[in-house]
């Protein structure tokens, strides 16, 4: 844990040296390392194809949808500290104290976080994370990056990445027991991304199904994602709306 | 004097005014995708007919309200300008059928949902507007969904969905542009393999 706070520090001073009211690269210049990129994304392909998606199926063979929604909602109020510590930083008072609500309301009469309750009571999801909170404080992107076995990022996703652990409630329930610690951070990790990719492998699926180069599909979207985060605490904040592109039969690339 | 001078001020008003009016009504930009939406859920999604009905309907109804010719240039970027008017002609017809194919699928997704209208965003280009709507969902956090509409000569019509903040038009650029960038065949490689894909969605 402690090692992975000083990645993230580490991470967070390079970025700050890179804060500028314009956080994000140029769509069409994101990316600098596209063949090294694109190789790592062949890789993923296949790990998703051969390890992650059988799990997948085999988790979806021996549950359902009551079941997997259940898990849903128990990894959704593990990770609700994370959101409510980022939405402080983010400096929304209002947010912050919805999501501390929903994640007393939900691990108490919503046994565990089994059931969703909060949202019942006008409280709903609403996840927020370190890459955010970065993008708020006007902290620049950095070069789009696909990661083995992860997937793709920048430089500030994946410190973000790192740093949200430091609000991971596991560590801190368990952190007195390295024995008990390890165990229920693996287990968590298991369910965690068994969850996420039951979620994503549709999604994937029927990417790569209509696309003519799948690489580019899911960059464009992850940066198109990234674009709607905006840069709130300089001088002169970005207004314009991310979506907002000139859209015209002669527009030029 | 200062009447018919007040009085053509006034005119002038009232013109431009009415001008401005009839160039983009986001309310009219609304009602129509409320209009759609309703079809497509109501009409479509949701009503006990055979599935060839249903493919049926949603032809006419995509063909109707998206501009399809309008998109296709657009996702095709510099490359439509160095294209012949038939490989142009090719790829429109080839990215009309495969387009109302995948929106079908896309529309299909949302069986059971509810579009919850929150007004309109301008558009910095000229004659359009954003729609925008919230999906709730079964689980988790609801999609935003924005229309991006474009009126010309009076007529509405769709030319991008953002979802999540991802517009479809802008990926489909750049996955076309990156496609005819990395493959020799360039257009003509992109056109064959959108009719594979065509052929392969037709099958199904």
């Amino acid at each position: 844990m402690h090692k992975n706070i000083k990645i993230a520090a580490l991470g967070v001073s390079f970025l700050l040296g890179a804060c500028a009211t314009n956080i994000h690269r140029p769509i069409n210049a994101a990316d600098p390392y596209e063949s090294v990129n694109r190789k790592i994304f062949a890789f993923n392909d296949a790990v998703y194809e051969n390890i992650y998606f059988p799990i997948a199926r085999g988790y979806r063979k021996i549950t359902n949808q009551t079941v997997r929604d259940r898990v849903s909602n128990f990894v959704d109020n593990i990770e609700e500290p994370i959101t409510a510590a980022n939405y402080l930083l983010q400096l929304k008072p209002k947010e912050t104290g919805i999501s501390v609500a929903r994640f007393a309301v939900n691990s108490t009469l919503g046994l565990g976080g089994l059931f969703d309750v909060a949202t019942g009571w006008g409280m709903g999801l609403e996840r927020t994370n370190m890459n955010t909170t970065l993008a708020s404080w006007c902290v620049a992107d950095g070069p789009y990056m696909v990661v083995p076995f992860v997937g793709p990022g920048n430089v500030r996703s994946f410190t973000g990445m790192v740093a949200d652990t430091a609000f991971d409630p596991i560590y801190w329930a368990t952190r007195h027991d390295a024995n008990i610690h390890d165990k229920a951070t693996y287990g968590f990790a298991a369910v965690k991304y068994t969850d996420k990719i039951n979620s994503l492998m549709d999604l994937y699926t029927g990417f790569k199904e209509d696309s003519v180069d799948l690489y580019a599909t899911l960059r464009s979207a992850y940066l198109q994602n990234q674009h709607k985060l905006q840069c709130r605490f300089a001088d002169s904040a970005d207004e314009t709306a991310h979506f907002d592109f000139d859209f015209d039969e002669d527009m030029e690339d | 004097m200062k009447k018919i001078t007040t009085f053509l001020i006034g005119a002038a008003v009232a013109l431009f005014g009415i001008r401005a009016y009839a160039d983009m009504d986001a309310t009219i930009a609304e009602k129509f995708i409320k209009d759609t939406t309703a079809e497509g859920v109501e009409q479509i999604i949701n009503a006990d007919i055979p599935q060839a009905e249903k493919d049926k309907r949603f032809h006419k109804l995509l063909d109707n309200a998206l501009d399809l010719d309008f998109i296709g240039q657009f996702v095709l970027g510099r490359n439509w300008k160095t294209a012949n008017p038939q490989q142009r002609d090719r790829f429109i017809t080839t990215y009309r059928d495969l387009n109302i194919l995948t929106w079908s699928k896309r529309f299909n997704e949302f069986k059971g949902k509810n579009f919850v209208f929150k007004g309109t965003t301008p558009s910095s280009s000229k004659g359009q507007v954003f729609v925008n709507t919230v999906v709730p969902m079964d689980q988790g956090e609801p999609a935003q969904v924005k229309w991006r509409v474009r009126e010309k000569k009076g007529a509405y019509k769709i030319v991008d969905i953002v979802i999540e903040g991802v517009s479809l038009a802008q990926a489909s650029r750049s996955e076309y542009t990156a496609f005819i960038k990395n493959n020799p065949g360039g257009l003509d490689a992109l056109i064959s393999d959108l009719k594979n894909k065509l052929k392969k969605a037709q099958e199904k």
